[in-house]
């Protein structure tokens, strides 16, 4: 027997996500919805699918590879490279699935060069955590995902090793691997909140990176986001994210509410997910 | 408030130990007085005291924001953690020991199978591993395994069960982990703890 707290919480859930789909439709989204299952060609399958399939429930069938979407943005990027989509932004809602658990994405995605439409977008879904959730938002962080490509040679960029201790932020066992004279031991060595500003100021050829990184930023902080940092070490977890991300925080809390970011497949787009 | 898991044991003592060096007397203090507690809290920062292994489980979590762990342990768990500091305690190193040195070991029993199938992929001969829980010593010492692979601080333990290091590897210490997402959601107060440990 479900008690009334379970029913009203169900209840809630699924308000909140058809309360989502009608707000941004009002606001000139067009709404989509994706199959859970995506189906693979064993023989097409991209250096992203393989990444990704690690972290995914798989299965064969009848000679395909089937697999739970474990992200919306992927699966877009993957229906996009098939079909054509007229919409210029889009709006979605659906589970994913981890190896281990199962989240509700509820997120934006628009298509377009112009970074003032991409903002736009990022605004609306602030606004929308902010007025409808009731949420504040705390912190973000910012990174740009091509930095790192104009601070290590291709080599160490594809080295297994440099890339796990750049994610893990060891700055000790990257001095043993890159040397300590080398350009990023010194950005790590200052305080996370100060890097941006290191890399203003002695990394010149860096600076248009650090310009778009504040560009973003000035909107957050027009939106009350009470701290923006920029991360200069993001790694992108897939080969189209080519730009800005960003990962927003409430109050308190250890995961991110809602994070995304600019990608390119095949034409420039932007994309926001809110995790619930 | 930032939340710190630690691990219980001689680790503890030594980070106490080098609190005190530092000067860092509230939080030594107020760690000197756990008798079966195992959370600890001071003015700006709350300790869980937990198994040296679930350090990083907890800081990936997220239920703790930073942690205190020996490199064997990361080395073993392929954890989504920040592995943001050396600490100057806890050192020790990793080691193959056996009754007598041997041109090749094929059977290793240990607690380290992650790192005892990297080490032997890396010279490239094969290796049955046999994973043990504790007491790895006894394993060679009566030839259920050709060597062991365990971490070594003195070698007390292994001479008094009639073993001796054959090959010195990776050297061990202590280590300050972050959770991903705290690292950057709570920084102001990481960055204060990174400081205090620093330069105490």
């Amino acid at each position: 027997m479900h008690s009334t707290s379970l029913n009203k919480s169900i209840l809630h859930q699924k308000r909140q996500e058809l309360d989502f789909l009608h707000h941004f439709y009002g606001l000139g989204y067009d709404l989509i919805d994706l199959s859970a299952i995506e189906q693979f060609d064993w023989t097409k399958l991209s250096e992203d699918d393989l990444g990704l399939m690690n972290e995914r429930h798989k299965w064969q069938h009848e000679g395909s590879l089937f697999a739970l979407r474990s992200d919306w943005t992927n699966a877009i990027v993957r229906y996009r490279q098939k079909y054509q989509l007229d919409s210029e932004k889009i709006a979605y809602s659906g589970p994913v699935y981890t190896l281990t658990n199962e989240k509700h994405q509820y997120g934006l995605e628009t298509f377009t060069n112009d970074i003032s439409k991409q903002t736009a977008v990022m605004k609306q879904m602030v606004d929308y955590i902010k007025n409808k959730l009731n949420i504040s938002l705390s912190v973000a962080v910012i990174s740009h995902n091509t930095l790192l490509k104009n601070l290590l040679s291709k080599e160490e960029l594809a080295d297994e090793l440099t890339r796990k201790f750049i994610k893990e932020r060891n700055r000790d066992a990257l001095k043993v691997q890159l040397g300590s004279e080398h350009p990023i031991l010194e950005l790590m060595s200052h305080p996370a909140a100060e890097q941006a500003s290191y890399v203003k100021e002695h990394m010149p050829h860096l600076k248009r990176h650090i310009e778009e990184m504040n560009l973003w930023e000035s909107v957050l902080i027009e939106a009350n986001v009470s701290y923006v940092y920029g991360d200069m070490l993001a790694l992108p977890s897939q080969t189209y994210y080519k730009g800005i991300s960003i990962q927003l925080y409430s109050e308190d809390k250890v995961e991110p509410i809602a994070s995304g970011g600019q990608y390119s497949s095949p034409t420039n787009a932007f994309g926001i997910g809110l995790n619930i | 408030m930032i939340t710190m898991a630690l691990s219980k044991g001689r680790q503890l003592k030594d980070f106490i130990k080098y609190l005190d060096e530092k000067n860092l007397t509230t939080w030594s203090t107020a760690l000197k007085s756990v008798s079966r507690e195992l959370v600890i809290e001071t003015d700006a920062i709350r300790f869980i005291l937990v198994k040296g292994e679930d350090v990083p489980v907890y800081v990936e979590e997220g239920v703790a924001d930073l942690g205190i762990t020996g490199s064997d342990v990361l080395f073993e768990q392929n954890r989504q953690i920040n592995n943001l500091m050396d600490l100057p305690f806890g050192y020790c190193h990793f080691a193959i020991a056996a009754k007598k040195p041997k041109e090749v070991y094929p059977v290793v029993a240990t607690k380290y199978i992650n790192f005892t199938q990297n080490y032997f992929d890396s010279i490239k001969q094969p290796v049955k591993i046999i994973q043990l829980k504790g007491s790895v010593e006894l394993a060679a010492t009566i030839d259920m395994a050709d060597a062991i692979m365990d971490i070594v601080q003195t070698g007390t333990t292994l001479k008094e069960n009639g073993l001796s290091e054959q090959v010195q590897l990776d050297e061990i210490n202590a280590r300050l982990i972050s959770n991903k997402h705290a690292y950057f959601a709570k920084n102001d107060e990481i960055q204060t703890v990174i400081n205090q440990l620093r330069m105490g």
